[in-house]
């Protein structure tokens, strides 16, 4: 059964300041900051200036003019053909992406003490670094379909994390 | 097995359109006003609280914040994790994003 209203547990203080900033205030409140986290937190989808309207609660004008700065700084592209209809995604390419991606775990590993961002980090070398870094890996990768080397997993007991290694 | 071969995680499957939205709501310090995670979980074609409901209080939890908004706080972010490379989410490269759009 879902919580009722009255019997919701209080949010500590400290987390507070954090609700409604993007990346916990580094840069400020800004609109373009807002637009930029709603963005990277989703990069799945495809993105109208009304849903960022709605998300960020900030004017249409102030919400274009982001876009508008987004597109020339390559993080989005409009991918819409009907300029009246714009339609953003993000550029997946882009290394600032996935810079900002791990920014915003990095927050809250700081803030909460946890390793989200070396997670992901791991995932990423796993999946886009490691075949250009260790090549002879790509031979042995860690699906375990051509391993010629020993394979092992292991759970870390504190955090709870499992990390998945292939040996040589 | 996932698409890249890794064990199915422990606990509640969020599916991955809930996965989806588990990375956002990571992404974006781990909580949100539960107005903007119900129009996020539109966007994914499901409910919010009956999401809450499905995976469980002790992994995702509704509270109240100081001016009275709800907020909806992610609390186990290991298994959040977890999920979320199962479904290749964590950084979602071209290749990922790809598949995903299909």
């Amino acid at each position: 059964m879902f919580m009722s209203g009255k019997k919701l547990p209080k949010l500590p203080e400290e987390l507070e300041e954090y609700l409604n900033k993007p990346y916990g205030g580094l840069f400020g409140n800004t609109v373009l900051a807002q637009v930029v986290e709603e963005i990277i937190a989703d990069p799945t989808m495809d993105y109208r200036p009304r849903y960022l309207e709605e998300m960020t609660g900030k004017r249409p004008p102030s919400i274009r003019e982001a876009l508008k700065t987004l597109v020339r700084l390559g993080l989005i592209e409009n991918i819409s053909s009907d300029v009246q209809h714009p339609v953003y995604r993000v550029v997946v390419e882009s290394k600032k992406f996935v810079a900002l991606s791990l920014l915003a775990y990095a927050v809250i590993d700081d803030r909460d003490g946890t390793d989200c961002m070396d997670t992901a980090i791991q995932d990423y070398y796993n999946s886009s670094l490691r075949a250009k870094v260790e090549p002879l890996a790509i031979a042995m990768n860690y699906t375990g379909k051509w391993t010629i080397g020993g394979e092992y997993s292991e759970r870390d007991t504190d955090s709870g994390y499992v990390t998945f290694a292939a040996g040589a | 097995m996932s698409k890249c071969n890794l064990p199915t995680p422990d606990g509640p499957d969020p599916d991955e359109g809930g996965a989806i939205f588990l990375g956002w709501l990571k992404k974006r310090g781990g909580m949100r006003r539960i107005q903007d995670c119900q129009r996020k979980c539109k966007e994914n074609g499901f409910e919010a609280r009956d999401f809450i409901n499905a995976m469980g209080q002790e992994r995702i939890c509704l509270y109240r914040a100081g001016g009275g908004d709800k907020v909806i706080k992610l609390e186990d972010l290991v298994w959040a994790d977890q999920w979320m490379t199962y479904y290749d989410l964590e950084v979602p490269h071209h290749r990922h994003w790809t598949r995903l759009k299909k």
